[in-house]
This record gives structure tokens, sequence and C-alpha cells, in this order.
């Protein structure tokens, strides 16, 4: 198990969740107050701050000069370059779903009829199937409005502070520092 | 007009060779980028970068209107490495990236003033060192480190081009990157003794 508290009772990871801006400002104050007293956290903040400069500055490697003329003979020869004819309205998904189901109900009556079971087995396996649709008709529906309104909202934005206080209490950090 | 990734989805989708070959090289230096930290090969990071090309034009009609392309290719070719690397059976264990948790405790008896970023970069060694240190890492952190650090990737699009959880990325790219700070104060202090 990763050690995680550091000599001054700080945990380590409370200052990678400070450098990266992830405290509510009421923790951050905290934290800035302990570092400003801790030698040793502030060693720890300046070396993890100088590693994160560092590894922004690696090379990332190149790809061969020819790669994409390689890569595009290869898709041409492989036919990856054709793709399928997908129909995209919003009514192709209810289509799909209303074939699959007449399909259902076609190989329902060609194969019911024939097997030779008791009358009230067949009647409660009547109303089980008409149960069944029903519930997934209604599953259905309620996917694609679903579906329809997760298009429509917009990419909810990071929120900022959210090791706050109901994660990580001010009052138990103060508490954890010995003030 | 600008070529953005919704348009080039859709030319695509239509057949369009010329968008096709925009697409690689838009986004070849990110997953040539990613298959190499994954297997350390520039040999086998470009067989791993076609094939994540080939799947993706493949997988196009599968791909979401509109959304960003860099993410759902590096989670490709995250996939493809990782296949590729259980193919190759376990890995060694790093007793470099082990090494490094023990050098804590001899860091802190001697407590040198922390160099500042321009002074670690005058050093050419480090920049080796911190490469191998990058692939040392535990493969599934080198993906995050890469996408982060080396193509400034939010947490959340690193997120989404791993297929995990926020809280999950940040807990990785925290112990990489406590692992990395260790390993380059280890190496700044052998260099200046």
């Amino acid at each position: 198990m990763t050690k995680t508290k550091r000599t001054c009772g700080l945990d380590q990871r409370w200052l990678h969740i400070y450098l990266d801006g992830d405290f509510a400002p009421a923790e951050e104050r905290i934290i800035e107050t302990h570092v400003a007293r801790c030698a040793d956290c502030q060693r720890e903040l300046a070396w993890l701050r100088a590693t994160e400069s560092v590894l922004t500055t690696v090379e990332t490697p190149a790809p061969p000069a020819d790669f994409t003329a390689r890569l595009m003979a290869r898709a041409a020869a492989e036919g990856a370059l054709i793709q399928p004819k997908v129909d995209r309205s919003r009514w192709a998904s209810i289509r799909r779903v209303a074939r699959q189901a007449t399909a259902g109900f076609w190989y329902a009556g060609q194969v019911l009829p024939k097997v030779s079971v008791p009358e009230s087995w067949r009647d409660r396996a009547g109303v089980a199937l008409g149960r069944g649709a029903a519930t997934t008709g209604r599953g259905a529906w309620r996917a694609s409005r679903w579906l329809l309104r997760r298009q429509r909202r917009p990419e909810p934005e990071p929120k900022r502070g959210r090791f706050s206080l109901p994660r990580l209490p001010g009052l138990q950090l103060a508490r954890q520092l010995g003030r | 007009m600008e070529w953005t990734d919704t348009r080039l989805v859709s030319e695509c989708r239509q057949g369009n060779e010329q968008a096709y070959a925009r697409l690689v090289d838009t986004y070849k230096g990110l997953v040539y980028s990613v298959s190499y930290r994954l297997l350390g090969d520039s040999a086998e990071a470009e067989d791993a970068a076609q094939e994540t090309f080939l799947a993706a034009f493949r997988g196009l009609h599968t791909f979401r209107e509109g959304a960003p392309l860099a993410p759902w290719l590096s989670r490709i070719a995250h996939n493809y490495c990782l296949r590729q690397l259980h193919r190759r059976g376990p890995t060694t264990v790093s007793l470099e990236a082990r090494l490094a948790d023990d050098l804590e405790p001899l860091a802190q008896r001697v407590p040198d003033p922390v160099p500042t970023p321009e002074t670690l970069l005058e050093r050419s060694e480090l920049g080796a060192e911190l490469e191998a240190a990058i692939m040392a890492l535990p493969a599934r952190y080198r993906t995050a480190v890469t996408l982060r650090y080396l193509h400034d990737f939010s947490y959340a699009e690193v997120a989404e081009s791993l297929d995990l959880p926020l809280g999950t990325v940040k807990t990785q790219l925290h112990r990489a990157r406590g692992l990395l700070r260790k390993r380059l104060e280890a190496t700044w202090t052998e260099a200046r003794a």
C-alpha cells in the first residue's frame, strides 16, 4: 500500500489536490497556511511543481514521414475507406425496433399455434407476452426520450472545488494538522 | 473552410479520401505517441498506430456525431496497445520504480535547495532519465501521463480517453506524478554529487 501520510501529518494526496486547484477556497487557505510553516511540504510542493513543468517539455516521438501515405495505401487495399450506409434520422431507430418487433410477432404467430399446450398455459403465455411487449415498449419509449434529452443537453463544465466540505471538512483537516 | 472534427467525420463518411488523409495527418502524432509510450518500440508503435487508424476508419459509422476525435482515437490506441502488451506476457517488474520509493528518506535527510525547472532542463541527462522514468511507470499510468502532460489533455478528456471515472484518473496521475518526482529528485541529487 502506498504511504500517503507525511511526517508533518498532512496527507500526501492533499498536496496533489491542492496543486490541481481542486480544493474549495476554505481548504485551499488551510493548506496554504500549513505549507507556509512547513519546510518539508514547501519542498515537496516545489518538487512536484518542477516535475510538472519538466514533464511538459518531454519530446513527443513523431511517426515516420511517409506514415500517412503508407497507411492510406493499406486502408484502400483493405477496403477500410468504404463506409456502410447508415440511416441517422430520428426515425431510423424506431423503424428498426418496429421491424424487429414485426419479425418477432410473425415468428411467434408461426410457432406458437403449432405447439400443443393446455389452454390455460396458452392464456398465461398470452398474458405474459402482452405484459412483456408493453414493458419493452415503455422502456424503449423512455430510453429514446432520455437519449434525445441527453443529446440536446450541453456537456457540464468540470466543477472547481470538487473535494469541498462534505468530502474533506476543513475542521477535520485543521485537527489533523494539530491546529 | 476549417477542418473541424465534425467536418472531418462527415466528409470521411461520404468517402472523401482527402478527409481520411487529413484525419491521419491531424492525429498521427497523438496516436503514435500513445502507442510508443505504451509499447516502447518505434516499429511496434507504428504498427499499433496503423491498426488504430484502420479500426477507427472501420468504426467511423458508429462514432457519435459532434464528439471530439482525440479521446476516441486515444482510447482505440490505448486498448490496442494493452492487448499487445497482454500478448507479450507478464511484464518485468520495474526495480527502478521501486527504488524510487526507497529514495525518499535519503532525499529528506539531505535537503538540497529545490532547483527551478529551467535549471533542471539544463542538465541533459535529466531528459533521458525522465523518459526512462515514464517508461518505467505501470502501463495504465503511462497513457494518462502522455495524454495529460505531453498532449495537454484535461483530466476530463483523459478520463474519457481511458474510459475511466474522473476520480480514478486523478488518483493515477497523482501517483504517477509522485513517482516521477522521486525519480527526478534522485537523479538530480546524483548528478550534483
